[in-house]
């Protein structure tokens, strides 16, 4: 398990990573990071990812994504990844992001996968 | 002393034709869950199409040691009044009567508007009339019917109950359409008077209620507002996300990681985001163009490489054969666009900006006033780099901007810029 897998771990379990709060910048940096190259690790921490049900602990004030919450948008791009890795093996996962109970936009980005 | 006095005045009661239900957005429940009107201790507001001639609930207390039973002719004066009708009230152990039906004696006017009506109630026995009370109400009267919520008020649905508003969105948009007599006019009025609702750009929230709340939104969610605002004045707009297409190029560039927006956003002074470096460039050809670099609060929409990630939310109208932009976050006025056709939406196809008729040039480059790439400006690479998680402190490092380039001057060309729409 590389740096990246471990501090996206720690920023799906809602802590402090190195003693502080991530950036949205650093969530996008390990998403980017750990869908660089397939692994059993990667596929496992993109799916937590995906079926995410809690709440990021960001620096607001560094900046967020504005089309939606910071927890959609990681949702939806794990989903992606994972659907670019193996659609029908992570279908579960894609659809729990896309799910109807949760944001339309994200809905519609996974709406070719779901 | 009266035998019997006003107590509660319901307008939106259950299975009321006429009356807008209203939902609370502190509580989520609905206004008229309990009378609009009572004595001395309440009076919410009631929303009914401008022209309505509705109903309404009325129940009355008995003065203690008056009779348990009253036929009478009962009414109110006022602008429009209460049509008096002859009723027999029964009063029970607690001292009420059941609910008596009423109806305003004439239609609201079918003006666009917040009317405030005061009735004054009587009663006619056999003998003179004697005051039963009076009562003052805000009532609302929209344009159209409200359109179902769904579309804005996701995820949470309120089965049986579609069509609605919050009240302040519904108190809002009636005082600004004010006398406005068609959709566009509405719309228009709306966005110029965003800012008298005091919410702002940039506060962590993307749903309409979350908004209400905690005082504003980014994009995500003031496309849904904007559209609940329209929705409530019985009037559709459509909803759309550009989302960035980041295409990863030969030679570590790529073309577009960001879009990058100076605007402060409504009721703002400044961009919340925090200081970044820039690497401007403002003259064509991009690659020989000198770049200025500036150290400034800016908003960047990120991407992620061959993914859909960030991207601008906005709102448009089809009015009259055309369609006109609403850009609730940073604009006050609408953008009337020519030879455009409003995206399906496609996660699949980046759509080439020129494709989309004035887009580009009657919004797209005054909103966007930077795309940010990695790509060759003065003679060097300007490459785009998030921090590392296996850099030393991760978390100390900022990220690095690429080349920005002022939307204006990027080529016409080819697919220079084209936007996921979703």
């Amino acid at each position: 398990m590389t740096r990246a897998h471990e501090h996206l771990r720690r920023l799906l379990a809602g802590g402090l990573i190195e003693g502080r709060r991530p950036r949205w910048a650093h969530a996008l940096a390990l998403l980017k990071t750990v869908s660089e190259t397939r692994s059993a690790d990667s596929e496992a921490v993109l799916r937590e990812a995906a079926l995410f049900d809690g709440r990021l602990v960001l620096d607001e004030e560094a900046g967020l994504p504005h089309a939606m919450a910071p927890e959609d948008m990681l949702r939806s791009l794990a989903a992606q990844t994972l659907a670019r890795w193996d659609q029908r093996r992570h279908r579960d996962a894609i659809r729990h992001a896309a799910g109807p109970a949760r944001s339309a936009l994200v809905g519609r980005v996974l709406s070719r996968w779901t | 002393m009266p035998p019997f006095t006003l107590h509660s005045i319901a307008f939106a009661y259950p299975g009321s034709p006429d009356a807008i239900p209203l939902r609370s957005p502190a509580t989520d429940q609905l206004v008229g869950a309990e009378p609009e009107w009572l004595a001395g201790r309440r009076s919410a507001v009631a929303a009914y199409v401008r022209g309505a001639r509705p109903a309404v609930r009325v129940v009355f207390a008995r003065t203690p040691g008056s009779s348990r039973v009253a036929t009478c002719r009962i009414g109110a004066e006022g602008a429009p009044g209460i049509a008096p009708r002859i009723v027999t009230l029964r009063f029970g152990r607690d001292g009420l009567s059941a609910p008596v039906t009423f109806r305003v004696a004439r239609r609201f006017t079918r003006r666009v508007g917040i009317e405030r009506v005061e009735w004054s109630w009587y009663a006619e026995a056999a003998a003179a009339p004697h005051p039963l009370g009076e009562s003052s109400h805000e009532i609302c009267l929209v344009w159209r019917r409200p359109l179902a919520a769904a579309p804005w008020s996701e995820p949470a649905a309120f089965a049986g109950n579609e069509r609605w508003a919050y009240l302040p969105v519904m108190q809002w948009t009636t005082e600004w359409a004010a006398g406005r007599t068609d959709a566009r006019s509405i719309c228009d009025a709306m966005l110029a008077a965003l800012p008298r609702s005091g919410l702002r750009y940039a506060v962590a929230a993307w749903t309409v209620r979350d908004m209400l709340l905690k005082g504003g939104g980014y994009c995500g969610g003031w496309y849904r507002m904007f559209q609940a605002m329209a929705a409530a004045q019985g009037i559709r707009l459509e909803r759309r996300a550009y989302l960035v297409n980041w295409e990863s190029l030969p030679g570590d560039r790529a073309r577009w990681c960001a879009l990058v927006v100076t605007s402060p956003g409504l009721n703002r002074s400044r961009p919340v985001e925090a200081a970044s470096r820039f690497h401007d460039a403002d003259r064509r050809p991009i690659s020989r163009s000198p770049v200025q670099s500036v150290t400034r609060r800016r908003y960047r929409f990120w991407g992620q490489p061959g993914q859909l990630g960030d991207g601008h939310c906005i709102n448009f109208l089809r009015f009259r054969g055309r369609w006109y932009l609403y850009d609730a976050s940073f604009r006050s006025s609408a953008v009337a666009l020519s030879g455009f056709a409003l995206p399906r939406s496609n996660p699949a196809r980046a759509v080439p900006i020129r494709a989309l008729g004035t887009f580009r040039r009657d919004y797209l480059d005054q909103a966007v006033d930077y795309m940010l790439g990695s790509l060759a400006g003065d003679g060097r690479l300007y490459e785009t780099e998030h921090p590392s998680p296996d850099q030393p402190d991760p978390l100390g490092q900022q990220v690095i901007n690429g080349l920005s380039v002022e939307t204006r001057i990027v080529p016409d060309g080819g697919n220079t810029i084209s936007f996921y729409w979703v």
